[in-house]
């Protein structure tokens, strides 16, 4: 069980962000990569789809961040903090059946550099204990 | 419910039914993303909706482009509206000989929503079908077939993070607008496309004598759905809120082109320059040749090439304006190289 703390730890590892959808890894200069957990790649069946944010947007915590699509299905992934993106793989944009092959890997989604670092670090590392508001779920994951 | 498909255990879920009868095609598209506002906020439950679309339409699936997909002459020539739906799969052509069913959530413990869910509602629809004497099941994820043919096409997604699935029952397969619509990458794509259609595609129509009405496919479809396990389905109507956020909010962004024209999804540079899902896990796919050559039509049956064409303008005999070519043709065996290689995993365009 998690017990709250005044000053988060840093996140240098990646780290399952809370609902076990996503997860984030804090990069040298403060910006986070995130992506999808094996096992919620796995509930994902065959990417076929794949839209990011245009590089340099602002994006909302809980906003739709991404969307994805396997076998007729179209997912969104909400962003788990208020930040501006910084880029989307271009891998996965080529061939988005990575996600699923290297989902916590080569298959990472997005670059954000978050508006309150401390606080993403501290969704990351499960002492807020609230997730962040999920205006779409990834698919095969409520 | 907490249950499965089946409904094993927890409490009967509460559906609310709705026939919205024969409607424009944006509200027979997109009335569901209204009532899903409704749900996620809990100012609705959970929806099964009816429609019939009242003139012919276009469907685009959410990550698919306009320019890519479609022929914009054949659309002004009869007509066509397009409608970019929430939902995933291909572009798709419906006419009033129609039936859609629309689940709008719920959000209750049940299956996770994704491709797995479809199962739990397209019971329904099979339902239907098997009511009608057909014999008719679920090619996973999503299609219903009768006798190996489609007869039904389903997607699913989400909006304000409430899942929906969407589909319909076929009353007639109309091969030539379905084929009609979709842009071609060369001379005769369209007319294998077509024949392709016919082959993997069925109907009511079709496959009965005396096909059942829309109106009877709905009646049908609602016996269907009130008769699925740990469902209690209560019969109903739109709530003003739900219309007034159609009209205000739903219908100015689908009219916008912001939202209709959305550009297309990056994808890697390759030599496939089209791929069209006709059924099932059959694909017609162009591709130009390796050293930038002509163009190759190629049938595969999920990795399986089926046959090979290479476009004959003018040509009148056999196949409209296409040419068989053997399987062991070098040009048909690269791009069976290429496309077993996958997408280069360079820069996407």
């Amino acid at each position: 069980m998690a017990h709250r703390r005044s000053t988060p730890p840093a996140a240098p590892e990646a780290c399952r962000l809370p609902g076990g959808t996503l997860w984030a890894r804090e990069g040298p200069t403060g910006e986070f990569t995130l992506g999808l957990t094996r096992s919620a790649s796995e509930r994902l069946g065959r990417p076929v789809h794949f839209r990011g944010p245009p590089d340099g947007s602002r994006i909302a915590a809980g906003a739709p961040a991404v969307s994805l699509e396997s076998e007729k299905w179209v997912g969104h992934l909400a962003s788990p903090a208020a930040g501006t993106v910084l880029g989307t793989n271009p891998r996965v944009l080529a061939d988005p059946t990575l996600i699923r092959r290297d989902p916590e890997g080569a298959g990472w989604l997005i670059r954000l550099r978050p508006d309150r670092p401390e606080a993403l670090r501290a969704v990351a590392a499960g002492v807020t204990g609230a997730p962040p508001p999920v205006g779409g779920t990834a698919p095969g994951q409520r | 419910m907490n249950g499965t498909a089946e409904g094993a255990g927890g409490p009967p879920i509460t559906l609310r039914a709705i026939d919205l009868g024969r409607v424009a095609p944006l509200t027979a598209q997109a009335f569901c993303e209204s009532i899903a506002v409704s749900v996620a906020r809990n100012a609705s439950p959970a929806t099964v909706l009816f429609a019939r679309p009242q003139r012919p339409y276009v469907s685009l699936g959410f990550h698919q482009s306009y320019d890519e997909e479609l022929d914009p002459r054949y659309l002004a020539r009869h007509r066509l509206p397009v409608v970019r739906r929430v939902t995933g799969g291909g572009t798709t052509y419906l006419d009033p000989s129609q039936a859609f069913y629309e689940v709008i959530g719920p959000c209750d413990g049940g299956p996770a929503p994704g491709p797995g869910s479809f199962a739990r509602w397209l019971a329904a629809p099979l339902a239907a079908l098997h009511s009608f004497g057909l014999p008719a099941r679920l090619r996973a994820p999503s299609d219903l077939e009768v006798r190996g043919r489609k007869i039904s096409g389903n997607a699913g997604g989400e909006h304000e993070g409430v899942p929906i699935v969407q589909g319909g029952l076929l009353g007639r397969a109309n091969v030539e607008a379905m084929a009609g619509v979709l842009r071609s990458p060369g001379p005769g794509f369209r007319a294998l496309a077509r024949g392709e259609m016919r082959r993997a595609l069925t109907s009511l129509a079709k496959e009965r004598a005396d096909p059942p009405s829309t109106a009877e496919v709905v009646r049908e479809l609602g016996i269907a759905f009130a008769a699925l396990p740990g469902v209690r389905l209560r019969w109903s109507r739109p709530t003003g809120e739900e219309i007034r956020r159609f009209r205000r909010e739903v219908v100015p962004r689908h009219r916008d082109p912001a939202w209709w024209r959305l550009p297309p999804v990056p994808r890697p540079a390759t030599r496939r320059v089209r791929a069209i899902r006709v059924a099932g896990a059959r694909w017609l796919e162009a591709w130009s040749g390796a050293d930038g050559g002509g163009l190759l039509y190629l049938v595969f049956d999920g990795d399986r090439p089926e046959a090979a064409y290479r476009p004959a303008p003018g040509r009148s005999a056999g196949r409209e304006g296409v040419v068989p070519l053997d399987r062991t043709d070098a040009a048909v065996r690269s791009v069976i190289r290429a496309r077993r290689r996958g997408p280069p995993a360079g820069r996407a365009r």
